[in-house]
C-alpha cells in the first residue's frame, strides 16, 4: 500500500511516496534557503534508514526542481556517499534537457556503483 | 585588512565600472526601500541593484536578473547559469559581509559586454571576515590550478560528501560558479574594507536565443 507525505519549506516541496518496493522523493520548486540541510537532511536520513530496514530503493527525483543553491547540493552528496559506502539502493533522476540539471547531476556519476546499487539517471 | 588582492591594473575595462566610488556611497548611505533598482545604463547593457542584506532579497534579485538577461535575448540555459552565479555571490556577500551599520548594503552590478558578462558583488567587510577572505583567496587560487573546472568541482564534491552530516558548510558555491557558470573569479578588498568579488563569463556564440 502506497503512503504519501509532503514536506514544504519556503519554496521547496519534497513529496515522499513509499510502497512495498520503493521510496520516491519528488523535489519541486526551488531550494534557496540559507541552511537547506536543516530541512532536507532529516527527510533523506529517514528515507535511507527505511530503505536499509526494508530493502527498498530510494529514488530522488529532481526533474521538477527549478533551482537549488549550492548549500542544497551538500546533503544530497552526503547521502549518496553514505549510500555508496553502505548497502542502500539509491537512484537519482534528473532532466537531461535542462542544462543546469545535466551539468550538476551528471557530475554525481562519481557516486555511481558498478553493481547499479547507486545510479544516476538523466532522462 | 589582509589578505587583500588589488585590482588588476591591466584590465582597464573592468576597472572602469567597478571602482567609481558610487558603490561605496551607496553601501554607506543605504535607502529606505527594501530593494531598489539603482541604475540601468543608457545602453541598458549594465544594471546595478542595491539590496538590504536580507536572505529574502536574493530571490527578488534572481527574478530581476533573469528578466534583464532575457531582455537581452539570452536563452534559458544561459539565464539559469548567470542567475546562479549572481545568487551564489550574493549569498556569500550576505553571509560574510559587515552589516552592523544600518545603511550597509550589498551592491550587484551586471555588465553585458560584446564577449563577456561581468557580475560583481560588493559589500563591506570587517575583521571578522578575515577567515572568509583567506578561504576565498585560497579557493580561487585552487580553482585556477585546474585546467578544467569540472575536475575541481568533482574533487570538491568528493571532499564535501565525506564530511559529517551535521557539518553544513559546503564550500561548493565558488567552484560551482567556475564550473556551471563557466566564470573566472576574482576579488579584491579596497582600503575602505569594501569587498568586491567578480565573475566574468565568456559568452558562447549560441548564448542568445
Amino acid at each position: 500500500m502506497a503512503e504519501a507525505k509532503t514536506f514544504t519549506n519556503n519554496l521547496l516541496t519534497l513529496e515522499l511516496r513509499e510502497n512495498n518496493n520503493s521510496i520516491n522523493i519528488r523535489w519541486t520548486g526551488k531550494s534557496v534557503d540559507r541552511e537547506p540541510a536543516k530541512f532536507i537532511t532529516p527527510i533523506l536520513v529517514d528515507a535511507i534508514r527505511k530503505s536499509s530496514d526494508h530493502d527498498k530503493r530510494v529514488t530522488l527525483d529532481f526533474r521538477e526542481l527549478t533551482y537549488m543553491n549550492s548549500s542544497t547540493i551538500t546533503p544530497i552528496i552526503k547521502t549518496l556517499e553514505r549510500a555508496k559506502r553502505g548497502k542502500t539502493r539509491v537512484t537519482v533522476t534528473y532532466l537531461k534537457s535542462l542544462k543546469w540539471q545535466d551539468v550538476i547531476f551528471s557530475a554525481l556519476e562519481i557516486f555511481r556503483t558498478k553493481d547499479g546499487r547507486v545510479e544516476i539517471k538523466g532522462s | 585588512m589582509s589578505p587583500s588582492r588589488k585590482k588588476d591594473s591591466s584590465n582597464s575595462r573592468r576597472r572602469s565600472f567597478i571602482k567609481d566610488g558610487k558603490n561605496d556611497r551607496a553601501l554607506r548611505n543605504g535607502a529606505s526601500e527594501p530593494f531598489i533598482v539603482r541604475e540601468r545604463s543608457a545602453t541598458k547593457r549594465s544594471m546595478k541593484l542595491t539590496l538590504k542584506p536580507n536572505w529574502e532579497e536574493i530571490e527578488k534579485v534572481r527574478n530581476s536578473s533573469s528578466e534583464f538577461f532575457r531582455s537581452h535575448g539570452f536563452h534559458g540555459d544561459a539565464v539559469n547559469a548567470l542567475t546562479m552565479v549572481i545568487s551564489e555571490l550574493i549569498e556569500n556577500g550576505i553571509k560574510y559581509g559587515n552589516f552592523k551599520a544600518p545603511g550597509n548594503k550589498v551592491i550587484l552590478t551586471i555588465h553585458i559586454g560584446s564577449r563577456v558578462v561581468t557580475v560583481e558583488v560588493v559589500n563591506p567587510v570587517d575583521e571578522t571576515a578575515h577567515n572568509h577572505l583567506k578561504r576565498l583567496d585560497r579557493t580561487i587560487q585552487w580553482i585556477r590550478g585546474y585546467q578544467d573546472p569540472f575536475q575541481a568541482y568533482t574533487e570538491r564534491i568528493r571532499a564535501v560528501s565525506k564530511k559529517p552530516l551535521r557539518d553544513e558548510e559546503s564550500g561548493l558555491g565558488l567552484v560551482r560558479i567556475a564550473y556551471e557558470g563557466k566564470s573566472i573569479l576574482d576579488f579584491f578588498v579596497g582600503d575602505d574594507n569594501i569587498l568586491n568579488v567578480s565573475a566574468v563569463s565568456i559568452l558562447e556564440e549560441d548564448i542568445r536565443r
